[in-house]
């Protein structure tokens, strides 16, 4: 090879060298600030008090599941809201149940629709993909119920001042699965 | 194998083809290191274009979410820092390197016939890349970019016959807002760049056309030999990075870009001797060297430049754990480019100076007033654009030599007006000479040291050092407010947009509301080191709150009610006539019942100053304790603790926010000072609901009552900044910051 033929192949290394160097400076923070959210843990949830049922109020439950909305601060990227609704639940009498009452979020277990009250309000009915559960959030018509999985209940405890309020520990399970997975 | 699959994809595609297009282009003359400037800026156009596309998935152009978007990125997303400052210093490294590319093209003359077309090319370009500085000042709706843009856009207003609507037009109606930002956002990340795109391309194609620009070959005996080719390389990487460790970039790239310099000069020797090269790899080295070069410089700027808010994170998953995170959020130390506070249009005598490289036109606007004004908005840069596009028609013929010379004088002439310009632009606003002592303002002293105020011209100049005082004092102020409120948003930003947050400071307005309602008559006593400040200089008629409601304040008050701390400026006599009881009674009391006395007030005090904070976390002990000095001395016969009204001020919660706002509203009632008030009760007498509660307060206390109205939202502000609690207030309602000890 000729001497310049040499020293062109070098420099030619060199360059690629250099190209390298610098996309890689650039590159890696770049994919890092892309990667940003990823992993990003929503905040976990204290328990907190739910407005709109009182668990003695007895007439109500005898017409059927109550609804309760739960206020929190929530926090949207940089904007704080200092009381937005969080979520909202449906509180079920059921003597069958630990305490006398069952907590169920209003998130569908399929794809995350807001789970309306059925006909005639004995049963829970999802208005996105007609997945049906039972008032015990059992799943209904298993044959072709879209969900994987019955209502979500949550954890909840009387709250200490106020016995006939409730306080309910609001969660986010991923949907779809077979399984309750906590996403915050 | 890669091999096998590069040959098919060349097969389908034709990659290949492009990129020896792309490369293999030849250099008549050879290639050398001053044909990189062009390069560096593409390069840095590049690292722009990937930099605003990651900016571009954070952002948020509107009015409420702008800033707290920006401020998310430069201080809460890993890496945001970098990446936001490498676009913004990347935007004034084009400027320099712009100055730099035109100064080697009309130095080779390159603007001549053929390649007049490449120059009009080249000057759209440099119009529209002042036009992305322009908008991109204005997107993180920061204070700066906010009032450098008003000043911007109404210049454009004055432009003969269309200006009213061009500035519409730019704003998106009569008033700066959401609008504006939409459009900028718009022009700034996608027609302004399209068109540079366009334009770039269509500039490098012109250029393949015509091809470099190189000074007439040599014959084989004229050419320079190795050795001074070798020795200019070795001086160039000399400067190269002397000029970056100047920059503080870290010795090692230093090391890394010398070396590259001495291995390439060192490959000369290898090199055949011939006056012609290719641009791959000979050129694209050079390009890349000094690519890197630039690269090292913006990088420096971004990370030593000092121009961040250093802040405290808030939320714990904000604060760094390890050595990677402490780097990849390196903004929460101050690093990367500066943020301003959020734009609020109810700002007194922000300092508005545009980015450095418009400052010469900001400059040239002080020459021309009143309707001269158009002389130096609109004729005097727009002659100049001309003059610059008529540039090549001097190189026709024999004029060419002739419109080589005019080329260079006209742009390192205009270039070198810029310079002056600016530099006259800085030395305005500092009060002392600049560089060097060379140019600037100066005091003129008479032989006493008092400034001189008799010789006219002296008078002048010291006005001059007046003005520039004051330009740099606001200029604190406005850095002091953009770290507060830097600081603030990092526990969350209200819906109702960042500018609230200073509106709402407990810290910064507080003490501005305090010092127009309450220090009329209040002393305010603060230690030096209190962020938040007191008010010490006037005259005042009411006692000294500073420390109100802590043990050492009401310890004073009880050893000495009537000094003028306390109530020795008022006509409030109750505690006054107990201490002279107190002090006769001592003349025949043994040394003993002195101390027990002392001894309770010290337990008194100690136990009332606890009454301020929430009933939960009150010491038991000391509650028991300080009942039972309360009771022994008497202080029940005057004051009471339960909220039943009595001749003295009752102690529930005293000096919480609580009873604070009761003593505030409403000073004359049985439960703080009664009839024997004197101050004013300072109510909001605005909104829903404020009427009902007036009229109550008049029937309670006839018509004699004095009000000053204070809305709820100040009332709380000057509570929380009594209280040193430095909580945003919203509506009344704390909505950030931890809670308060
Ligand atoms: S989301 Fe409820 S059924 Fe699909």
């Amino acid at each position: 090879m000729a001497p310049s033929q040499d020293r062109r192949s070098f420099l030619r290394l060199l360059t690629h060298g250099l190209g390298t160097l610098i996309a890689v400076v650039l590159g890696a923070p770049a994919v890092a600030y892309l990667l940003d959210p990823v992993g990003r843990k929503a905040r976990q949830s204290q328990f907190r008090l739910v407005d709109g049922v009182r668990l003695d109020d007895d007439a109500a439950f005898a017409r059927g599941p109550v609804q309760g909305v739960i206020r929190d601060f929530r926090v949207d990227g940089w904007t704080l809201h200092p009381s937005d609704v969080v979520g909202r639940v449906w509180v079920v009498k059921d003597p069958a149940a630990a305490n006398g009452f069952r907590v169920f979020t209003t998130i569908c277990p399929h794809l995350g629709c807001s789970v309306n009250l059925g006909p005639g309000g004995g049963t829970f009915a999802c208005p996105c993909h007609n997945a049906e559960f039972a008032l015990d959030g059992a799943r209904l018509h298993p044959e072709h119920n879209p969900a994987r999985r019955g209502l979500d209940e949550l954890t909840w405890r009387r709250n200490d001042a106020d016995p006939g309020r409730l306080e309910v520990q609001y969660l986010n399970f991923k949907a779809g699965e077979e399984t309750k997975i906590v996403v915050g | 194998m890669p091999g096998k699959i590069a040959d098919w994809l060349d097969d389908r595609i034709g990659f290949r083809k492009l990129r020896d297009a792309l490369l293999l282009e030849h250099i008549p003359g050879g290639a050398r290191w001053r044909y990189v400037w062009g390069s560096t800026l593409a390069f840095v156009f590049g690292v722009q274009l990937i930099t605003g596309l990651l900016l571009m998935t954070a952002y948020s152009p509107s009015d409420t979410s702008a800033w707290g978007s920006v401020h998310y990125i430069q201080y809460r997303m890993d890496f945001g820092w970098l990446i936001r400052g490498l676009h913004h210093f990347g935007s004034q490294t084009m400027m320099v390197l712009i100055a730099l590319h035109m100064v080697q093209v009309v130095l080779a003359g390159a603007q001549l016939p053929p390649r007049e077309f490449n120059w009009w090319i080249g000057l759209g370009l440099l119009g529209v890349t002042f036009g992305l500085g322009l908008t991109g000042y204005l997107l993180p709706w920061d204070q700066k970019g906010y009032w450098a843009t008003r000043v911007a856009t109404n210049i454009a207003a004055n432009v003969p016959f269309v200006g009213q609507r061009l500035r519409e037009f730019l704003l998106g109606g009569p008033d700066y807002g959401n609008h504006t930002l939409t459009r900028f956002y718009s022009l700034h990340t996608f027609l302004l760049p399209g068109l540079l795109i366009v334009l770039l391309v269509a500039h490098i194609a012109v250029f393949r056309r015509h091809g470099v620009t190189h000074p007439p070959v040599a014959l084989p005996h004229e050419r320079p030999a190795v050795g001074t080719a070798l020795l200019r390389d070795l001086v160039l990487g000399a400067l190269a990075a002397g000029a970056l460790y100047s920059f503080h970039v870290p010795a090692v790239t230093c090391g890394i870009i010398g070396g590259l310099f001495v291995v390439f000069a060192l490959s000369r020797l290898k090199a055949e001797n011939v006056q012609s090269g290719w641009f791959w790899p000979e050129q694209a080295f050079r390009d890349l060297v000094a690519c890197l070069f630039v690269f090292g410089v913006l990088l420096s700027l971004v990370v030593f430049g000092g121009h961040g808010n250093p802040v405290t994170p808030v939320a714990p998953e904000d604060a760094p754990q390890t050595a990677y995170q402490d780097f990849a959020r390196a903004g929460l130390k101050g690093w990367g480019a500066n943020l301003d506070a959020p734009a609020d249009r109810d700002t007194q005598g922000y300092p508005a100076r545009p980015e450095w490289y418009f400052l010469f036109l900001f400059q040239l606007l002080k020459y021309f007033e009143g309707p001269q004004i158009l002389v130096g908005t609109v004729y005097i840069p727009n002659g100049v654009m001309l003059l610059l596009v008529l540039l090549p028609l001097l190189g026709y013929g024999r004029m060419r030599k002739f419109g080589h010379a005019v080329g260079v004088v006209v742009v390192v002439g205009l270039l070198g007006a810029v310079l002056v310009l600016t530099v006259q632009a800085l030395a305005d606003d500092s009060p002392e000479p600049i560089f060097w002592g060379l140019i600037g303002n100066k005091e003129v002293r008479g032989p006493d040291g008092a400034l001189d105020t008799t010789d006219p011209a002296a008078k002048e100049k010291n006005a001059k050092v007046a003005k520039a005082r004051e330009f740099q004092a606001s200029l604190k102020d406005a850095a002091e407010k953009a770290r507060r409120a830097c600081q603030l948003a990092m526990s969350g930003i209200p819906v109702e947009g960042a500018r609230e947050l200073l509106r709402n400071d407990p810290q910064t307005r507080g003490r501005e509301l305090f010092k127009t309602h309450c220090a009329v008559c209040h002393k305010y006593t603060a230690d030096e080191k209190d962020p938040f400040g007191g008010f010490t200089e006037g005259k005042f008629s009411a006692p000294d709150l500073g420390g109100h409601g802590s043990k050492a304040w009401i310890r004073g008050l009880l050893a000495n009610p009537g000094d003028e701390r306390y109530f020795g400026l008022t006509k409030l006599e109750g505690m006054k006539k107990w201490r002279k009881g107190v002090d006769k009674a001592r003349k025949s009391a043994s040394k003993d019942d002195i101390a027990m006395e002392e001894a309770d007030f010290d337990q008194i005090a100690a136990w009332l100053a606890e009454q301020a904070k929430p009933p939960g976390q009150r010491d038991p002990k000391l509650a028991q304790a300080g009942k039972e000095a309360f009771d022994r001395q008497d202080c029940g016969s005057c004051h009471s603790l339960d909220k039943t009204p009595n001749s003295a001020p009752d102690f529930s919660d005293y000096g919480s926010p609580e009873w604070l706002r009761l003593m505030i509203m409403n000073p004359g009632h049985r439960l703080r000072f009664g009839q024997k008030n004197e101050m004013p009760a300072f109510r909001n007498l605005d909104g829903p609901g404020a009427e009902v509660y007036n009229q109550e307060f008049v029937d309670a206390h006839g018509n004699g009552a004095k009000v000053i109205h204070l809305s709820d939202i100040d009332r709380e502000l000057i509570i929380r900044w009594m209280t040193r609690d430095g909580r945003v207030v919203f509506g009344g309602r704390p909505i950030s910051g931890p809670e308060k000890k």
